[in-house]
């Protein structure tokens, strides 16, 4: 049994790496050449071809740019749909209930938006996806040198800040370039990762918020998603080790990241740059479709993701747990997107109502605290200060009838 | 540590004296005597430990190749686990208990130990053990065993078993050795019947219990293939015997012993019985049924052969995990139909209810062969042998009353 | 007073058992509730639940419900509400907990036996519990030793679903495995009902089930803040009560009381005196008649400010954590519940329990423990010495009551519950 895990890891890591090498050979969308061609200054054999001018959104132009964006959100919804209708045949031959399929249905209670931590949440990923795509058109200026290290994309020049993943990506370059640069490189991506670690991935990151779309999406539709285990998530984590393999070394062999990253799908299209793709064209419908059915999948494989968690004993954001009042529900564990078991399991600490649990993998989007139903067992601190608790009646609340509270009618 | 000895040695020197001289039997007396020792029990550190007779003896063997079976049996070992146990704890687990937690000798100290849990003793022990820092595997039984999803979760439950001991001794289980050990307790499940027919055709040879700590001896024997041996030779001695001699006919009733298992060095009620003037024809409990299992074929893989161990084993297996043990109910029906059995004694260790719950059906079919129950609820201790020998006594009369009335009706 | 669907008639025997039943029965439900009611300081919503215990246990009517719903017994907590009020019926928690179906039991089941699977047993015997009889389905998930028997001896009486529990749940193939009894037992309710499980109907089922549990989380906070608001015999009650009572009924009955307690705390009206030393049961369930132990704790001076019981305050505490809003996604949840936070001792590992009760000393500043535990209960009997160890180690007098579904102990429980009150009062821990 050890002997054929090994052989299919192998297989997977080979596949993947190949993949990674020869992406550029795989055109997905390719634009005809312009007048002007340029290269971001990589030494590296491949070269795509862009347009250098940004277009206004809404203009021809724009249009052309999103084109490939479109395409891969249809192939997405194709493939979801495909998906939904090979699982309802095989359930029906299986003889599983026709409930576990699809889209069945709808719920009498809506539910009442209220303002607390996903809110704001989901208001600081708006901000930051608007800002960071047409930062430099909404504002004027762009902070190039800020180099911020989730996967936002270089090629969109208008982008906000810089874009930490190129410099990772192609660790060739460092020879070419000056101090200066290094420094700031190195600079903004120790403050990120040491200041705010894996909360960027959580609420700045662009392709962070198109998964957390589809997630919703699928929730609204009530369709099926696939639950992960612990054996499954052990798969997705080695996956994550290759990525992290080919992100960091592709570059020093003569590929390029950046054919096979799905992030430069989005932002460069929209904002009106036209990108030719490649595999990363293919690795963005992955990216949708694997995120519409288990939540953040891609954010579990991030190789950038990974390199922000490292420094997570330092991060001013760290997630508590109250070990005693913890009833080992294992609510925290089945709504965590990365899978960490060890807010569930842990017991034992220094001080035991409030032993420190983070790990490398979370991207402190709360929602452990938010499906926590016991007072005060998890909660969030930034800095030392006390920014999400869990609560009792809270969790009751999302989960009531809005004239549950009061008294209730008969259903 | 003394009265360990003490206790067994007793035993074993009594049941030296019950045989017509067959000089085999002393290997098998000292092979007990030498599993039970003190060196035994100080110096061997074994790396796999079975608690409880539910495991599957293959899968034992081919983990490890000198498990050590601990199945309870001995009243000392009662004593020292009286402060961890409550008062109405069943005296197998009180010894079992015993033998793992004593200041005396640490067998575990090595050990992985491996049980199934197929009662509430056996849950709580499973975790007041692993409260005093022993590693335990526990496999969960299901309730029933004849639907096919439970078949697998069996399978699987043993498939996680083996797991979690070759991480500890480091052997993992491969085919080959599975299809060793199915082979070896083959052998071994003939011999054992094989004899069994022999003692029945000459019930003066050897006394009843010298008989079943014969068959006792295969939990203990270091090395299987050597007991077959010896066992065969033994077979040899009594059939010469049986030829070479005139056998009076055994006038004493012969009387079926089922339910709580008899565990070796607990000889009370097989003492009683041969003092009442019963002759004690068969066992029908957990342990000694597990020679009536059938081995699976030998297969390719782990899992296939597990599987097919699991289809024999469930149906036949007496357990009280099952919902309904038709196991042990169809073992009886079994001697009931082959055996010229006139009394049934029922046992029911104090502790062990689920026994109590099977007497009524029992009832029901000792009813249809007409033969008569009586149920004796007893532990290890000794101070309700005098009540017992009354009760037995009178039930001996009433047999032997009832069987001279058939044979004066069948004249 | 109830239509014996069997046709042949009761010889003479029989007869007179039922008449007795039917006569001790009464008296003992009307002796516990009219002990209840004397008890002071009793709100007067509480009322509602003392009358659905009446028509239960006195007068034996059958549970109220709208009509045309069948209803199903359950026997454990794992069993979930959801899934039977989504698929059209209504859950009725069997354990026994009447003497004189122990009474009756008692000649059927082994002598060993725990009390509760006896009388459940003399309820099917006499055939005079109109709650038991009209049953359609018997849902039993396969916990403890006496249960599981009992799953085998109602399979040859009446239709029986059978849940396997896991006993390990450290991996989460266990809990999967769960959700995998779910959907077999989904199908037996849809044999039952006709109803298949859809998401709708599960969907408002879990927010009907959730807005009683928002009800018993205003219940719960209330006494956390205010611990001596409340009798603890009342709270049993009202706990005890949900096993019969259709779930928006019970809800709009505790969301009364629960107003009427907070207007209490406002006025800063407690039941009883800070003095009175507050306690903690827990081990096996106090069941309705069997009120007993908390009626004696609150005679005697002491203040039963919190239970970890599983017909208590443990039958519904805890929610499921819906995170995937689909039918898979829900039962996962439900399975979650049923499993993880559980602290059933039949789980081969139940550290969890030990943290529940000493967060519970904390929660309801708890100056003594009593450990009860029903003549062959021996799952709760194993965990009492770790429990001991536990409370020796945060100086929690506690002690072990050893009790039967019988009257002749209430005077021997008497003078040790009084003298543990006594112990707390003048010597134990002063919080």
């Amino acid at each position: 049994m050890k002997k054929e895990r090994i052989l299919i890891a192998v297989l997977a890591a080979l596949a993947l790496v190949v993949l990674a090498y020869f992406a550029a050979d795989v055109p997905f969308y390719t634009y005809p050449e312009t007048g002007v061609t340029a290269s971001l200054q990589s030494e590296t054999d491949t070269e795509l071809t862009f347009s250098v001018a940004g277009n206004e959104v809404f203009s021809p132009g724009w249009f052309e740019a999103m084109m490939p964006f479109t395409i891969i959100v249809g192939l997405s919804l194709v493939c979801i749909l495909l998906d939904v209708l090979l699982r309802k045949r095989l359930y029906r031959k299986s003889g599983i209930p026709e409930a576990r399929t699809g889209k069945a249905g709808s719920e009498k209670r809506r539910k009442r938006p209220v303002f607390g931590f996903e809110m704001v949440r989901w208001i600081i990923m708006i901000f930051s996806f608007i800002l960071l795509i047409w930062g430099g058109k909404l504002l004027g200026t762009t902070l190039s040198s800020l180099q911020l290290p989730i996967l936002t994309c270089p090629y969109n020049e208008e982008q906000l800040t810089g874009a930490g993943c190129f410099l990772f990506s192609n660790l060739d370059m460092l020879a070419e370039s000056s101090v200066d640069e290094i420094l700031w490189s190195a600079g903004s991506f120790i403050v990120c990762a040491v200041l705010f670690g894996r909360l960027l991935c959580g609420f700045v990151c662009p392709l962070g918020f198109v998964q957390d779309v589809m997630h919703e999406l699928r929730q609204k539709l009530h369709t099926e998603g696939i639950p992960l285990n612990e054996k499954l998530y052990a798969g997705l984590r080695f996956i994550k080790w290759i990525m992290l393999l080919i992100f960091l070394g592709i570059g020093l062999i003569g590929g390029s990241f950046c054919d096979f990253c799905p992030a430069i799908t989005l932002s460069p299209a929209l904002a009106g740059f036209k990108t030719s793709l490649y595999f990363s064209g293919f690795m963005m419908v992955v990216v949708l479709v694997s995120g519409f059915f288990k939540r953040r999948c891609f954010c579990n494989i991030c190789p950038m993701g990974y390199l922000l968690g490292l420094p997570h004993k330092v991060s001013l954001a760290r997630l508590k747990k109250n070990a005693v009042a913890c009833t080992e529900c294992g609510a925290c564990y089945e709504a965590c997107p990365m899978g960490i078991k060890s807010i569930f399991t842990v017991r034992e600490g220094k001080n035991e109502l409030s032993i420190d649990v983070t790990t490398a993998d979370c991207i402190f989007c709360g929602e452990c605290i938010r499906r926590c139903p016991e007072d005060g067992a998890l909660f969030m601190t930034l800095a030392g200060k006390k920014i999400y608790t869990a609560s009792r009646m809270k969790f009751m609340q999302d989960y009531v009838t809005p004239r549950g509270k009061k008294a209730v009618e008969n259903e | 540590m003394e009265k360990l000895q003490n206790e067994i040695r007793t035993i074993l020197e009594q049941a030296a004296r019950e045989h017509c001289g067959f000089p085999e039997v002393n290997w098998f007396l000292q092979t007990m005597e030498h599993a039970f020792s003190a060196e035994t029990l100080i110096n061997e550190k074994p790396s796999l430990i079975v608690l409880g007779e539910d495991i599957p003896r293959e899968l034992a063997l081919a983990l490890s190749d000198h498990p050590r079976f601990i199945l309870g049996g001995s009243l000392e070992t009662t004593h020292w686990s009286d402060a961890l146990l409550p008062r109405d704890a069943d005296p197998v687990s009180r010894s079992a208990c015993g033998w793992l937690l004593n200041e005396k000798f640490n067998l575990a100290g090595n050990a992985i130990v491996v049980m199934a849990l197929s009662s509430d003793n056996r849950r709580k022990l499973a975790s007041l053990l692993r409260g005093k820092g022993i590693r335990v595997a526990a496999a969960d039984m299901p309730p029933r065993y004849d639907t096919s999803e439970a078949r697998d979760a069996w399978t699987a439950e043993m498939l996680r078993l083996a797991d979690a001991v070759s991480a500890h001794t480091h052997i993992r289980l491969s085919a080959r050795r599975l299809k060793a050990a199915i082979r070896q307790r083959e052998h071994v499940r003939e011999a054992a019947i094989d004899f069994e027919n022999i003692a029945w055709q000459a019930t003066d040879s050897m006394s009843p219990i010298l008989r079943d700590i014969i068959m006792e001896s295969a939990w203990y024997a270091p090395d299987r293939k050597e007991w077959v041996y010896h066992l065969r030779n033994l077979i040899a001695q009594m059939t010469t015997w049986i030829r070479q001699y005139y056998h009076h006919p055994d006038e004493r009733p012969w009387v079926l012993l089922a339910g709580s298992p008899i565990v070796f060095p607990n000889e009370k009620l097989p003492n009683l019985l041969e003092a009442s003037g019963l002759y004690l024809a068969d066992r029908a409990d957990s342990i000694a049924l597990q020679t009536d299992i059938l081995c699976a074929e030998a297969g390719h893989s782990v899992q296939r052969m597990l599987r097919r161990t699991a289809d024999l084993r469930m149906r036949m297996e007496t357990s009280g995990a099952w919902i309904s043990n038709d196991g042990l109910l169809s073992a009886v029906q079994n001697r009931l139909d082959h055996l010229p059995v006139s009394g049934m004694i029922w046992h029911v260790l104090k502790g062990q209810i689920e026994y109590d719950f099977e007497l009524p059906k029992v009832e029901a079919l000792a009813a249809e062969y007409g033969v008569p129950v009586i149920r004796l609820e007893t532990d290890y201790q000794q101070q309700d042998v005098e009540q017992l020998r009354i009760r037995l006594e009178a039930f001996a009369e009433m047999l032997r009353v009832r069987n001279q009335e058939r044979i004066r009706i069948a004249q | 007073m109830n239509e014996k669907t069997n046709i042949t008639p009761m010889n003479s025997a029989q007869a007179r058992q039922q008449e007795r039943f039917d006569r001790k029965g009464t008296a003992i439900a009307e002796k516990m509730l009219r002990q209840i009611r004397e008890l002071s300081h009793m709100p007067e919503t509480l009322n509602p639940f003392l009358e659905t215990l009446e028509g239960i246990f006195s007068r034996r009517e059958d549970a109220l419900r709208p009509q045309d719903v069948p209803t199903v017994g359950t026997y454990c907590v794992m069993v979930p509400p959801e899934m039977i009020y989504a698929q059209g019926a209504m859950p009725v928690k069997l354990c026994g907990g009447s003497y004189t179906a122990f009474g009756i039991g008692d000649d059927i089941a082994p002598r060993d036996a725990c009390p509760l699977v006896k009388a459940i047993m003399g309820f099917e015997e006499i055939d005079a519990m109109p709650v038991y009889q009209n049953c359609s389905l018997m849902a039993v998930p396969v916990t403890c030793d006496c249960k599981k028997k009992l799953a085998g001896w109602l399979q040859d009486r009446r239709p029986t679903a059978v849940l396997h529990v896991p006993a390990n749940r450290d991996r989460d193939e266990d809990m999967e495995m769960f959700v995998g009894e779910l959907y077999l037992f989904s199908e037996q309710l849809e044999q039952i009902t006709g109803v298949p499980l859809t998401y709708g109907s599960l969907a408002d089922a879990c927010s009907m089930t959730a807005n009683a549990q928002y009800q018993l989380s205003r219940f719960i906070d209330l006494r956390r803040k205010h611990p001596l608001i409340i009798r603890g015999s009342f709270s049993m009650a009202v706990m005890n009560a949900l096993s019969y009572t259709w779930l928006p009924d019970w809800t709009k009955q505790l969301s009364d009381l629960n107003d009427e307690l907070a207007s209490l705390a406002k006025q800063k009206e407690m039941a009883v005196k800070e003095n009175q030393p507050r306690i903690l049961l827990t081990g096996s369930p106090v069941i309705f008649p069997n009120f007993k132990l908390p009626l004696l704790i609150e005679s005697m001076g002491g203040l039963l400010a919190a239970d970890e019981t599983c017909m208590g305050e443990r039958g519904f505490y805890d929610p499921p954590a819906i995170v995937d809003r689909t039918v898979d996604g829900m039962l996962r949840a439900l399975s979650n519940r049923a499993t993880r936070p559980c602290t059933c001792p039949t789980f081969a590992d139940n550290q969890r329990r030990i943290y529940r009760i000493r967060q519970l000393i904390r929660d309801y500043r708890i100056q003594g423990v009593i450990y009860h535990v029903l003549r062959g209960c021996l799952v709760y009997d194993y965990e009492y010495r770790q429990l001991e160890e536990e409370m020796g180690k945060l100086g929690m007098p506690v002690i072990r009551v050893e009790t039967d579904y019988n009257e002749e102990d209430v005077e021997q429980l008497r003078i040790r519950v009084e003298a543990f009150i006594e112990l707390i009062k003048y010597g134990g821990k002063q919080v």
